[in-house]
């Protein structure tokens, strides 16, 4: 049953306002919000908040992080050991930790479309943060039928009718045909030729975010090689790319790891089109969980540590291994400077977001840290002080001077992510904005300033103070709503539906598109509108 | 009354779907599906759903009843949850988190004979399919003291060659369809399922001279079980909760998930347990992400601790650990002494309906209840109501309670 989320009416009143959208880098301002939005003035007598002395940024949007779904099933099971913890809270910590670290937009990144019921289901119970999912596409027995067959205008409604069946704010593609060729104990051959027909079949769809690609060769030692030959592939498709830290390397054996940041970067500045976010490493433990059933295949046999993989319906894989990533292995170093290089070499701070891949790189609770990194070369040289040897002759990040400005790290966490989302009204203050702000104090070092803002509103209401929950608003949920396509190849798919459905599935095909009232609070997000 | 279509997994398979009539005889008729299906479906169809709520055996509007339940519970210091094996994954998660209000225990009904296999995997893993996945894909597939085929025929394809460890005595395996047990079928011998399954494993990997389990277990059938498995393009390994019962559960099922993930080595394998039916997986799946642990939680301390031996239905209701008792959709109580307060949701025929200090009763998923429930392999199926009875949804009177026993905490 859907119902309104809740919203307020503030005046925030004399903070230091930060909105890269609008070109605003700390004026001194008040911030109205009314309803839930941000207006240009209030009454008088509207309610006041203080935020003098305090800095005024749009809420957090994480635009890739593992919250709910099968997957993350699978995960509490293999690992109880790590349950309550920073890599995996509960659904309800997890929106708790979010909203309390400023963060007030999450999106599930990996959903099984037959899995996208029970997520969605525990997204509603997911408290305080706005929310979505992409629907998982690159290994779906019947979309790969038809991009063999050159099918690429029924391709397009399959793409269409998969989001709109899981009610997904995007698609996203992992690995696309390999783990289907690795269910059949094949290898996947050159994957570039399927990549490019289902990246442009999403393209076509104009959805508000592009094809959210995780390229094939996750984590392999010299993969930098694959994932420029397939970037070439793609031409000048609009596509994110994500966790692009682990397709960033060089090297022939896992001991051999380095780092090839550097010409990841290059390409990316030189592809205006192309969005990225980094799936930084963290080091500490971590639970890895991936749709990437190979990789994560690899990763067990490697690591030797316990795994869980579960094939889905003809549809995709998920494979869970948990994992620590040592400071005093050279692996996992390599792997930790380079994502730092990534973000500190690409350009354009629109273009790359910080994510941990959360829990595959570390927890997201680890943001802070990654923002004093980024803004203090001091910090990380510090760090690379206590790195193992060898360090600096596999990666470059010794060498980088650059530090992120206030202004930079407002980008890569909140306006970037919401404009590679396509979200209009998340990422920014200007009016119609929703009103999702974090008050935080300058506390002299960025990763103290960022840890636990002064105070959290989410549409408009106090949800958190000095870290603590005053509030438990539920958020929305955004899907994506394709457009009607009344071509005759979608007729065409259509007819052939039932009979390739039931070829792969278990359950009734009646039973598999959510309902328009499955989402306790949808927001419908129309193509083209971004 | 018309003949009704009925699609709940309540044997937490892929099922065909039951039908709902009446007979000629004006009874209510259940047909199709599986026998766990009909026979779950005609108990709910027979229930008195004119009950309305009671206190202390006396009628009550459902605001004094759930004022006394509420009362009653928040009074208690160490309330226990328990039932859940039919309640939807919403009304499951509410029933989590009001333990959580209450800071009591909560188990699933079902759920204690999966003890092993979650410890197993928890251990070692498991490389698993869902059914789709297994009927798909399946060439070959061990069936381990189970055989789900006369009940379930669509759970494996035609032509997979079947591996049988026969189910144990006493258990029916029921008719096996015509053709499915085809030429290729192979019978593993009668022995200590231990000692079979780590000789088949030895087998797999190419110890032969390992492959012999003691006692009278012949040699042959289990190389050629092995060699079957092992050339398979994907094997599937299927098993039941009776099949991992006993003493050595952990180790059979810890077996069981080694040599699947063995044949992952050099091909593809995908063991598949069956569950405990209902909705147990869906119960389950509502405790872990509201606890971080599937079964027999307790939320006494900063965190929620799961522990078997201290908050399962044998610890508490049998072992007198609770001194209040909320039962939600329970089917069958475990033997206890005097009981203590008690409050249940669900159906007047509910054990301890009768004698419950509060009684609400709750609509029957599949019938006129609504919700999510997982099936055993971790897939959703929504529950749609068939009838209106006029009945509560468990969800929302778990709600209600919750928000009654935290303004009573507060």
């Amino acid at each position: 049953m859907s119902a309104p989320a809740p919203a307020g009416t503030i005046r925030i009143r004399g903070g230091a306002i930060w909105d890269p959208a609008h070109g605003r880098r700390g004026e001194i301002g008040d911030l109205c919000i009314r309803d839930g939005r941000v207006v240009a003035s209030l009454p008088k007598t509207s309610p006041v908040f203080d935020a003098r002395g305090l800095l005024v940024l749009p809420g957090g949007v994480d635009l890739h992080s593992h919250v709910a779904g099968p997957s993350l099933r699978v995960a509490r099971l293999l690992c109880p050991e790590a349950a309550g913890g920073p890599c995996l809270p509960s659904t309800e910590q997890t929106g708790r930790r979010y909203a309390a670290m400023g963060y007030t937009t999450v999106f599930e990144a990996a959903v099984a479309p037959v899995g996208a019921r029970a997520a969605h289901h525990e997204l509603d119970a997911l408290p305080i943060v706005d929310k979505g999912l992409y629907v998982l596409a690159g290994n779906n027995a019947i979309a790969l039928d038809l991009a063999r067959r050159g099918r690429q205008e029924e391709l397009r409604a399959c793409m269409a009718w998969l989001v709109e069946s899981a009610r997904a704010y995007a698609v996203k593609l992992v690995n696309p045909g390999g783990v289907e060729a690795w269910k059949e104990g094949r290898d996947a051959g050159d994957q570039a030729p399927l990549l490019a027909s289902l990246v442009r079949a999403i393209e076509s769809l104009a959805l508000p975010h592009p094809a959210h690609v995780h390229l094939p060769g996750l984590g392999a030692p010299g993969n930098a090689s694959l994932t420029l030959a397939l970037l070439d592939a793609l031409g000048t498709a609009r596509v994110h790319l994500t966790h692009l830290q682990f397709h960033s390397y060089g090297g022939r054996t896992p001991a051999g790891l380095r780092s090839r940041a550097p010409e990841i970067a290059a390409w990316l500045n030189a592809h205006e089109r192309v969005t990225a976010d980094v799936g930084q490493v963290v080091f500490g433990p971590a639970v890895t969980l991936s749709a990437d059933a190979p990789a994560q295949h690899r990763l067990h046999r490697l690591t030797g540590r316990k795994w869980a993989n579960l094939d889905v319906e003809g549809e995709t894989g998920c494979g869970v291994v948990p994992h620590e990533y040592r400071s005093d292995r050279l692996v996992g170093a390599v792997q930790w400077a380079a994502g730092l290089e990534l973000m500190l070499l690409v350009d354009d701070p629109w273009r790359i977001a910080l994510t941990t891949d959360h829990p595959n790189g570390g927890p997201f609770t680890a943001y802070p840290t990654i923002i004093r990194m980024l803004m203090e070369r001091g910090f990380r040289d510090a760090l690379l002080r206590r790195a193992p040897e060898g360090l600096a002759r596999r990666t470059v990040l010794s060498g980088l001077t650059r530090e992120y400005s206030l202004e930079e790290i407002v980008i890569v966490t909140r306006a970037g992510p919401a404009r590679a989302l396509g979200l209009t009204n998340k990422g920014h203050l200007g009016p119609g904005a929703d009103g999702d702000v974090a008050l935080h104090r300058d506390a002299g070092d960025p990763e103290s300033t960022f840890a636990t803002p002064v105070a959290v509103f989410k549409d408009g209401i106090l949800v958190a103070r000095e870290g603590e929950i005053v509030a438990r608003p539920a958020g929305r949920t955004f899907h994506a709503a394709p457009r009607r396509d009344g071509t005759a190849a979608a007729a065409r798919f259509a007819a052939g539906l039932p009979e390739a459905f039931a070829a792969s599935h278990s359950v009734p095909l009646e039973d598999f598109a959510l309902e328009p009232g499955a989402l306790a609070r949808p927001e419908s997000v129309a193509a083209g509108a971004a | 009354m018309p003949a009704t279509r009925v699609r709940v997994p309540f044997c937490g398979l892929p099922c065909p779907d039951l039908t709902l009539d009446e007979a000629p005889g004006g009874a209510v008729r259940v047909t199709g599906g599986c026998a766990a299906g009909r026979g779950a479906l005609a108990a709910l169809a027979a229930d008195d759903s004119s009950a309305g709520p009671r206190v202390a055996g006396r009628a009550a509007s459902l605001e004094e009843a759930l004022a006394a339940a509420a009362a009653l519970l928040a009074r208690a210091r160490s309330p226990f949850i328990y039932g859940l094996s039919r309640s939807p994954v919403g009304a499951a998660r509410e029933a989590a988190r009001l333990a959580q209000t209450l800071g009591g225990a909560i188990d699933v009904e079902g759920s204690a004979p999966l003890d092993a296999e979650i410890e197993a995997m928890a251990i070692h893993g498991l490389c698993a399919a869902t059914f789709g996945e297994v009927r798909s894909r399946a060439d070959v597939a061990l069936l381990w003291r189970c055989d789900p085929r006369a009940e379930h025929p669509a759970l494996l394809p035609p032509a997979a060659k079947v591996i049988l460890a026969p189910p144990r005595a006493g258990r029916a395996a029921g008719p096996v369809p015509a053709g499915d047990d085809g030429a290729g079928a192979l019978s593993l011998p009668e022995s200590d399922d231990l000692e079979i399954l780590l000789a088949l494993r030895a087998a797999v990997n190419g110890h032969p001279g390992l492959a012999r389990p003691a006692g009278t277990a012949p040699a042959g059938a289990l190389q050629e079980a092995a060699q079957a498995l092992r050339t398979a393009r994907y094997a599937a390994i299927l098993w039941d909760h009776e099949a991992i019962a006993g003493p050595v559960g952990l180790a059979v099922a810890s077996a069981l998930m080694l040599l699947a993930r063995d044949l992952n080595t050099g091909g593809r394998a995908a063991a598949r347990p069956l569950g405990a039916g209902g909705n147990v997986a869906g119960a389950m799946s509502a405790l872990l992400s509201v606890g971080g642990s599937p079964r027999a939680l307790g939320f006494h301390g900063d965190a929620p601790r799961s522990a078997p031996e201290s908050f399962s239905a044998a610890a508490m209701i049998e072992g007198g650990g609770a001194d209040a008792w909320l039962l939600v959709g329970v089917r069958d109580l475990p033997a206890h002494g005097t009981p203590p307060p008690c409050v249940v949701v669900g159906s007047p025929s509910s054990p301890a309906a009768d004698s419950a200090d509060v009684f609400l009763p709750a609509a029957a998923p599949g019938l006129d209840g609504e919700g999510l429930f997982l099936r055993a392999d971790g897939l959703p199926v929504p529950v749609r109501p068939v009838v209106s009875r006029g009945r509560m949804q468990e969800e929302a009177l778990l709600a209600a309670l919750r928000a009654r026993c935290a303004g009573s905490a507060a």
